[in-house]
């Protein structure tokens, strides 16, 4: 068992792009960490880095201890599952598992009692002698994890291996990898566009963005405690609120035209222009009960999703604001309602680095003693 | 792949559009066929002013007669060393390729360049090549100790006309290979390696089966060529000496006929030289057709 240490890594492609720059990130053993972010912000040249199919530009890659940059693939005792799979067409599943451990001069009775556990695990032992082309795609994605898994390396190394799969085989999977890495207790990154696979699966998540790190920690953390506008925006569904406005004269006002969002006191920040964050799931609909951000919108749609009902009202931008009630109810467009976020649940972002600013308290919102300022 | 459907507007048109090749294939193969079925039944004299029917009696000389089993070992040896030669060297030239290429395919249109050449002259290029007198491989085999030449060695003409054969088929098979070679995804490749193959291996134990099925039609392709397609590398070099060693079996037919003016035995060489192709082809597509399972 090992954990992986990425030490001032940068990838720089042939072709003159940094893919990765200067990133560094601890994996304790036996942790399975999530690595998000748009497309095309490195998540899987850093996870072929890792895996040894790209080289190393700069920094160091090591695994249980061992710098890794200059092993072969195959060297790196790890195992990788493939967005499309990447089975051996012309082998049965029997030979499909059995060929890293082939490679690796296992004995013969070994090889076969691995494997057959390895199915047993994953309920394809029915199918040792299909050939992949004649496996559905869940099967398929078994095989590979089941390719993974009789290799006991110490590191697995996931990149979308569920994307190919229908939303509900999807779920099914996601429970299915997360037991197995549980149980098999082996050091995993998993890179993912799915943010329900990210929260849910990992230990530690990554939001990359362009090559970086943006933050690293629990999902919940992330979550509650956003470092960034970026990571604010990219976890949670629907995206965080976002608010640009300025604080002047002990309140937070938002730019331009309020669209009815009233002006908050705010007290011990820095005077000058902030972004407001709040989550759809933390504006309620109904009447300011003590501190917070409150006003009274113009109902866009509603979008009633069973348990919820995502309500869009007009923001004060262009984009509208939306808040999360509960599936019953009923606003319709043209409706106006009234919506309050308490001061804790309000997230405050620099304008200018994006950065997050310390969490508000109740006590500095209370409103200041003093004639109410005008919108 | 699916092919795009083109609609005509006129029914005639897409005959019009077949009719070159079918006359191309009616005045120069079909009928010159017809006339060799024919003529293998009958006797010409030696002034070729009559003609005499004699049934099998073409067939039957043929086949008791030694020097066409030596025309037969010649050829098979000769196509089999030419099939193996000309496919290993493409397979490796794409190996290579594939490494360089992956995505591109600025390289493919130079390499297919060869397959362009005549026979005839691929063939004097590299008779020129191995002349013993101002042949520069001559001369370089000179300095490794080997006397190389082809108008006096049975086996040093066989080599010749192999290697100018084989040359000239080098670049077909390798576009061929290139395009199987690319046909497998990277990923099986990089599983592979993660699976602790080195690159030896991973192309003994994935590559090679998954390229199965094309090395199984090139072979019956380049065996068809090497068989019925190399007259002119045989004429232009060899002239399918010395003695009978390079006298392989198209070049019989041509020399028995024209030279040694037997048309009706000629014609019974052709007739067998017919069949064998035939049958190649059944062969071609009752297999391929069927994708080589894996
Ligand atoms: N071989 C390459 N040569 C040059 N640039 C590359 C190469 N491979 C990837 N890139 C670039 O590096 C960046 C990161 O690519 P990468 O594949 O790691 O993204 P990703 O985060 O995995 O995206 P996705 O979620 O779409 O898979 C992209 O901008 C991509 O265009
Ligand atoms: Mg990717």
């Amino acid at each position: 068992m090992a954990g992986i240490t990425i030490d001032g890594v940068r990838k720089v492609y042939p072709n003159g792009f940094q893919a990765i720059e200067d990133l560094s990130l601890n994996i304790p053993d036996g942790e399975l960490v999530v690595l998000v972010g748009p497309s095309g912000c490195g998540k899987s040249t850093l996870l072929r880095m890792i895996a040894g199919l790209e080289t190393i530009s700069d920094g160091d890659i090591s695994i249980g201890g061992r710098i890794v940059n200059r092993l072969e693939p195959g060297e790196r005792d790890i195992a990788m599952v493939f967005q499309n799979y990447a089975l051996y067409p012309h082998m049965t599943i029997f030979d499909n598992l059995a060929y890293g451990l082939r490679n690796r001069k296992t004995p013969k009775a070994e090889i076969k009692q691995r494997v057959e556990e390895a199915v047993q695990m994953l309920g394809i032992a029915h199918l040792l002698d299909r050939k992949p082309r004649q496996m559905s795609g869940g099967q398929r994605q078994r095989v590979a994890m089941g390719r993974a898994i009789v290799r006991e390396p110490s590191v697995f190394l996931f990149d979308e291996p569920l994307s190919n799969l229908d939303a509900k085989l999807r779920v099914q999977m996601r429970v299915e990898i997360k037991r197995l890495q549980r149980q098999l207790k082996t050091t995993s990154v998993y890179v993912t566009h799915d943010q329900l696979e990210a929260m849910t699966l990992a230990d530690t998540l990554v939001v990359m963005n362009a090559g970086r790190i943006e933050q690293a920690g629990t999902p919940m953390e992330l979550y509650s405690n956003p470092a960034t506008v970026f990571v604010a925006t990219f976890i949670g569904s629907p995206a965080m609120n976002m608010l640009p406005g300025i604080v002047a004269d002990g309140f937070f006002r938002v730019e331009g035209d309020a669209a009815g969002i009233q002006p908050m006191s705010l007290r011990g920040v820095a005077n000058g222009p902030v972004i407001l964050g709040v989550r759809p799931e933390h504006l309620q609909v109904g009447p300011a009960i003590g501190a917070g951000l409150s006003g009274r919108l113009h109902v866009i749609s509603s979008e009633p999703i069973g348990a919820e009902t995502l309500v869009y009202c007009e923001g004060p931008g262009s984009d509208p604001l939306i808040l999360r009630a509960a599936g019953e109810a009923t606003h319709r467009p043209g409706d106006m309602v009234d919506v309050f976020a308490p001061a804790d649940r309000l997230h405050l972002f620099d304008t200018e680095t994006g950065e997050a600013k310390p969490r508000l308290t109740a006590v500095q919102t209370v409103m200041a003693t003093g004639p109410q300022p005008v919108t | 792949m699916q092919t795009k459907r083109v609609t005509f507007r006129h029914v005639w048109l897409p005959y019009l559009l077949c009719l070159p090749q079918l006359a191309v294939t009616l005045i120069f193969f079909i009928w010159p066929a017809g006339e060799a079925i024919v003529e293998s039944f009958y006797q010409t004299n030696a002034f070729g002013t009559s003609l005499r029917f004699v049934g099998l009696a073409n067939f039957q000389r043929l086949f008791s007669d030694p020097s066409y089993y030596a025309s037969i070992r010649v050829s098979v040896i000769f196509a089999l060393a030419t099939s193996a030669l000309a496919m290993t060297l493409s397979l490796l030239f794409a190996a290579v390729a594939d490494r360089i290429v992956r995505g591109t395919n600025a390289y493919r249109t130079f390499l297919i360049w060869p397959y362009a050449v005549a026979p005839a002259v691929a063939g004097v290029l590299w008779m020129f090549l191995f002349n013993p007198s101002i042949g520069i491989a001559a001369y370089a085999l000179e300095m490794v100790g080997i006397d190389f030449n082809a108008t006096i060695s049975p086996n040093s003409a066989m080599a010749l006309i192999i290697v100018a054969a084989a040359w000239k088929q080098i670049s077909y098979n390798f576009l061929f290979f290139l395009a199987g070679l690319q046909a497998i995804p990277n990923s099986v490749y990089e599983a592979a390696a993660i699976d602790g193959a080195g690159p030896v291996k991973r192309f003994f134990t994935i590559v090679l089966p998954l390229l199965s099925p094309t090395t199984f039609f090139l072979l019956v392709v380049n065996m068809v060529y090497a068989f019925f397609d190399t007259f002119a590398v045989v004429h232009a070099t060899t002239q399918g000496g010395p003695g009978q060693a390079t006298s392989i079996l198209v070049y019989k037919v041509w020399k028995d006929g024209f030279v040694g003016l037997d048309l009706g035995g000629s014609a019974a060489q052709s007739v067998v030289l017919m069949a064998m192709v035939a049958a190649l082809t059944v062969i071609q597509f009752r297999y391929i057709e069927r994708r080589v399972e894996y």
